[in-house]
């Protein structure tokens, strides 16, 4: 156990001490806070005249006083600075939400009943976050010239679509979820590939200087595996921390950039939480699979160094690996896009695949908690599978230096593996 | 004491080491002599326990060599095996902590030994950046940094000057003379007969000589006399027992095949005029080795 924690204090110095570390960490923090702060850097670039967007609003008055000029009153409330509006006239036949969400030249539709003088206001919201502003607005309104009664308003959420057409979400909250997948799913996607590489990496150049033998003669492989991959994942959790570091600041220097305490950043994150409401469920799912799916790729990493004699043979040997991580993260991306429900389910049980796709799969709806917390336990006993069989493999490998093809020689390790073992 | 007993390691149907067997006692010099390819890094790996013999057993002081009593042995492989991006005292205390040695304990004995050998100012110098006479230098510190009781070196003189040659067989002397057990391996025969006790040469994975190295010689009758007078190497060659006549520098080299055959060697030298030397030399290890490797090939 000593040398154990030893291994991996050194491996974790040798790693976060280096120039290539700290380099990296730099580019990767100004690119975050940078990124982060994009929409606040484009308002502060970009000329004054471009406000913010004007919505087309559309006022239907089928109260008793059909003959009111309802929408050229309720002008002056709506027009303003910071909500410019622009009224439009449309035929309106009455009609549920879907309805209006196919009328596209307008954005706010409110629809007027009952008596003027206490009104039921309908509604209609492309942005669910102006609800607020609008019924406020309204309220004055009615309240200013007529001194009556308040009004009775109903939101309108938007339409429940059709599964057949649209299985996953609506496009309000479709936008929100890919932008949850690139905060989550390219840092993740990127940490796995630096894990993976840094321990390979490790592990060939200690076997390539035959400085292996020195440190086996020193401590059982298994120890030396296992610390190697502990090494791994707590530099993963540590980078992963940066990163986090990284966005905080980046928010927080965009609340200095923006001089207000509703920055763009932290607007956004509340509109990820309104559209994604379980995105508590779907963060920590990610983590999980992002966790066992790192020490499954990182143990496969480990496995193809041993088996490598050269730094040339890892590079060659590896690029499957990379393959397989790419296809994964891939496929994370596209499938709901493509909203191949099937297919999705599928890879999400696919232990090469899942650690990508099955949050998204969680996340789109295409599973639920049960059936993505089955694909987790199929991916943990894949990953206590692989580490089993590996193990033994990874103690025949790191001492040969065999220079026959890679299935040849894994065939050979295994042989010898298994047949000491037995 | 290190006890090999009758050590058998086979690769598949391919026998790499073939019923070894040999003790070491503390405080001796052991010799692993053989061609490449002769099963001598095997057969460290065995005493290191980093192979598992398929016959026979390798003893540490009565126990098999394993983690548990591997922190008191040295190892030093034949090529280059350090970490070269890191620096000398990173690498020493790496390899140190790895034979559960404490930091104060590695640092104490590191100066001692940079300083032996000379090369104290590359202390904070990565590896990478040191000539191939000093990664060899620091890779040798790197196997007595525990101060081993049992120290194996395989090829350690290999790409030496003679210098540090003699830097290194005098700290082996050292940790010989502080009881500790040597095993190593050499091409160059001169310094395994200059401080060897005991050798075993393999071929292909037989042993093919063994023993005290006085008594291997002894055994050997062959012998070497050198010459220097006005003879004839013709009449040289046709006297009974010389089966060589080579001349060098300094005269000729006779090689008779025993004793038997030195008086009449020197009846005839004697009878020659300006005689200046006769010089009888037992075979040299080198000559042995030739010889019985030579001869084990056609057997085996």
């Amino acid at each position: 156990m000593k040398k154990f924690k030893f291994l991996v204090s050194f491996g974790l110095k040798k790693r976060l001490f280096r120039k290539a570390f700290i380099i990296t960490n730099v580019i990767l923090g100004i690119a975050l806070v940078t990124l982060v702060n994009i929409p606040s850097l484009i308002d502060i670039f970009s000329s004054d005249d471009a406000g913010p967007p004007v919505y087309h609003v559309a006022v239907i008055n089928d109260t008793d006083q059909p003959d009111y000029p309802l929408q050229a009153t309720l002008l002056s409330y709506f027009d303003n600075p910071y909500v410019p509006a622009e009224y439009v006239s449309i035929e309106w036949l009455g009609g549920d939400s879907a309805t209006f969400w196919e009328v596209e030249a307008v954005d706010i539709l409110l629809h007027f009943t009952g008596a003027l003088n206490k009104p039921d206001v309908a509604v209609y919201l492309k942005d669910q976050g102006q609800a607020a502003f609008i019924m406020n607005n309204t309220q004055q309104f009615l309240n200013y010239f007529q001194g009556i009664e308040y009004a009775t308003f109903v939101v309108l959420d938007p339409p429940a679509l059709d599964p057949g057409t649209d299985p996953v979400l609506p496009p309000e909250s479709r936008m929100f979820l890919d932008a949850f997948v690139s905060i989550m799913f390219l840092p993740m996607f990127m940490l796995i590939i630096f894990a993976t590489q840094f321990l390979g990496v490790d592990i060939i150049e200690e076997k390539s200087s035959k400085a292996i033998e020195t440190i086996i003669s020193s401590v059982p492989a298994k120890i030396h595996f296992l610390s190697k991959i502990a090494t791994s994942v707590l530099f993963l959790l540590i980078q992963g921390g940066l990163l986090v570091i990284f966005s905080i600041l980046g928010i927080l220097l965009g609340r200095v950039l923006v001089e207000t305490t509703d920055s763009t950043s932290l607007s956004f994150f509340a509109e990820l939480a309104k559209h994604l409401p379980n995105w508590p469920a779907i963060l920590s799912i990610s983590i999980l699979f992002m966790l066992v799916g790192t020490l499954f790729f990182l143990t496969l990493s480990a496995l193809v160094a041993a088996i490598a004699t050269t730094q040339e043979d890892y590079q060659q040997f590896q690029a499957p690996l990379v393959l397989l991580i790419l296809s994964g993260f891939y496929m994370g991306i596209f499938l709901p896009m493509i909203g191949v429900e099937g297919i999705m389910k599928v890879m999400a049980f696919v232990p090469f695949f899942s650690p990508f796709v099955g949050p998204i799969a969680y996340a789109t709806g295409v599973m639920n908690v049960f059936e993505v917390l089955i694909a987790l336990v199929v991916l943990i006993i894949f990953v206590l599978g692989i580490l089993y069989v590996v193990s033994p493999i990874y103690r025949i490998a790191i001492l040969s230096y065999e220079e026959t093809k890679f299935f040849k020689r894994i065939g050979l390790y295994v042989r010898k593996a298994f047949s000491k073992a037995s | 004491m290190l006890e090999i007993r009758n050590v058998q390691v086979k690769y598949g149907s391919f026998v790499a080491v073939h019923d070894l067997s040999f003790t070491l006692e503390p405080g001796q010099i052991f010799g692993l002599l053989g061609t490449n390819g002769a099963g001598k890094t095997t057969t460290f790996r065995v005493i290191m326990g980093l192979m598992p013999p398929t016959k026979g057993e390798a003893l540490f002081f009565g126990e098999a060599v394993g983690y548990h009593n591997v922190d008191t042995i040295g190892y030093m492989i034949e090529e280059r095996s350090l970490l070269t991006k890191i620096t000398v005292k990173e690498l020493l205390l790496y390899f140190g902590q790895l034979k559960n040695m404490t930091k104060a304990d590695i640092l104490t004995r590191m100066d001692h030994w940079l300083d032996v050998f000379g090369i104290t100012e590359y202390k904070d110098k990565k590896i990478k950046e040191l000539s191939k006479g000093n990664q060899q230098k620091i890779q040798f510190i790197s196997a007595i940094i525990n101060n081993p009781k049992l120290l194996v070196l395989d090829e350690p003189f290999s790409g030496l000057d003679p210098i540090n040659t003699a830097l290194f067989v005098d700290v082996i002397r050292q940790f010989q003379a502080a009881g500790a057990m040597i095993v190593f391996s050499s091409h160059q025969l001169d310094h395994v007969e200059s401080f060897c006790e005991q050798i075993v040469v393999l071929e292909r994975g037989h042993v093919v000589m063994a023993g005290d190295i006085r008594a291997i010689k002894d055994d050997f009758k062959k012998l070497t006399v050198h010459v220097q007078a006005d003879v004839e190497q013709d009449a040289l060659r046709a006297l009974p027992g010389v089966y060589a006549v080579n001349p060098n520098a300094r005269g000729l080299e006779v090689k008779i095949a025993s004793d038997d055959y030195i008086d009449g060697l020197f009846d005839y030298v004697k009878t020659r005029t300006s005689v200046r030397r006769f010089d009888v030399e037992q075979a040299s290890l080198s000559e042995i080795f030739i010889a019985k490797v030579g001869d084990s090939r056609e057997k085996i």
